[in-house]
């Protein structure tokens, strides 16, 4: 299996936010998008979740990937609050945006079926569905 | 009222707390189970599902959305006026628009949870089930279905165990910044930062989480982390004791000379424990 990863810095912007059901919901409106979780990124306690959430994994190993990520990045010397992380594999792209909402931060996590993804949309997608999450 | 460790209400006398909520739920029971220990709390269910937890040992829904900052004094207070005594304070707060349905719900949720472990912390001696108790004013509508509550709370405890042993200790334990973090704070995430920041050598995890309105767990969580990291370094409560005195002396002949007062007149009078000698043997 053939594994790319990407990872964007950039600082945190505080975000506008609408209800978390809703707002899965839309997620899943993206093409290609099965499966959405909303997760605490640093519990990992699952919050909610729509179509295949089997497919996006399970909330404590989501968040704590994207702690490992966001520590060793910090300790390599990047400056910044972690925004996304997208993972690609041959069958499916794995989308897990950060929702900033002050200490406690939420993940926004999608899987997304490769064949049928356009991977920079959807990511502009899950990003602008991470900012209404809460609104 | 019924007494858990007395007299049994319900059928197969549950064991344990994960039991008896269990039981609960078969029953659907509406209600409150109150939790007699080193740290207590009390359990809130609606149909068998878990509502509320509150302890004073974490955090309640309310403490997380004030000390974060999330709802301002003001607004909660307005919020409190409208709803009245027994009004919906939670739809109040969305619908005065100070906080939305899906954030208050995640608060709350977050809370329930964190409440669960603390409490997961120590062994209760009784329980008391009390089906008029009044329901909090923020609570999990939906409600949680205890055996998910149990499942997570068991996981929490064993991740934390792995990397600090003793949770319940390592709870109780001073934390202050390392020198490493000191150096590069400029550089580390925010979560991080303001733990350093409130690290004051004084604060426990569970004092810096309730000064930050955030959760025990995910502070512990947090901090076990940094101290992975050499970011943070803990001291037992016992070694930042002073060093015990020695035993007072059986006759006032024999007691030391008191040390010399200082000059008076300039700056506020200092208290010796020569001056407090007096008083406490008299």
């Amino acid at each position: 299996m053939m594994l790319k990863l990407t990872c964007l810095i950039v600082r945190s912007e505080r975000s506008q936010v609408n209800a978390a059901e809703a707002a899965l919901s839309g997620a899943l409106a993206s093409p290609g998008v099965v499966g959405v979780r909303l997760v605490d990124a640093v519990t990992g306690l699952h919050y909610a979740a729509v179509g295949d959430a089997s497919a996006v994994g399970q909330g404590e190993e989501l968040a704590e990937t994207v702690g490992l990520i966001a520590d060793r990045l910090n300790q390599a010397g990047a400056v910044g609050e972690l925004e996304s992380v997208v993972v690609t594999s041959t069958r499916s792209h794995h989308i897990t945006q950060v929702v900033p909402r002050g200490q406690d931060p939420l993940l926004l996590c999608a899987a997304a079926d490769r064949d049928r993804t356009n991977l920079a949309l959807a990511m502009r997608h899950m990003a602008d569905q991470a900012k209404a999450v809460l609104t | 009222m019924s007494d858990g460790t007395q007299q049994q209400p319900h059928r197969a006398s549950p064991r344990n707390v994960p039991g008896l909520l269990l039981s609960l739920q078969q029953d659907r029971f509406s209600g409150a189970v109150s939790i007699a220990g080193s740290i207590g709390g009390t359990i809130h269910l609606h149909r068998g599902t878990i509502r509320a937890i509150e302890t004073p040992g974490a955090p309640t829904a309310e403490a997380l959305l004030l000390k974060s900052r999330r709802i301002g004094e003001p607004e909660w207070d307005a919020a409190c006026t409208a709803a009245g005594p027994d009004g919906p304070l939670d739809t109040t707060l969305v619908d005065q628009g100070h906080i939305s349905a899906a954030e208050l719900e995640i608060v709350c949720v977050g809370a329930l949870y964190d409440a669960a472990f603390v409490m997961a912390l120590s062994t209760p001696d009784s329980w008391q089930v009390d089906r008029e108790a009044p329901t909090p004013r923020l609570s999990h509508r939906e409600g949680t279905d205890p055996r998910r509550l149990t499942e997570e709370t068991s996981r929490r405890v064993r991740l934390l165990a792995k990397s600090l042993g003793s949770v319940r200790e390592f709870g109780q334990e001073r934390v202050r910044p390392s020198a490493r973090a000191t150096a590069g704070i400029g550089r580390l995430s925010a979560r991080y930062r303001d733990i350093l920041l409130s690290a004051d050598g004084r604060r426990s995890p569970r004092d810096i989480a309730f000064a930050l309105g955030r959760g025990v767990y995910p502070v512990l969580l947090d901090i076990s982390r940094m101290k992975a990291l050499q970011l943070i370094h803990s001291r037992s409560p016992r070694s930042l004791r002073p060093p015990r005195p020695a035993l007072r002396p059986a006759t006032p002949a024999a007691e030391p000379a008191a040390p010399p007062r200082p000059p008076t007149g300039g700056g506020l009078p200092r208290r010796t424990p020569a001056d407090r000698r007096p008083e406490s043997t008299g």
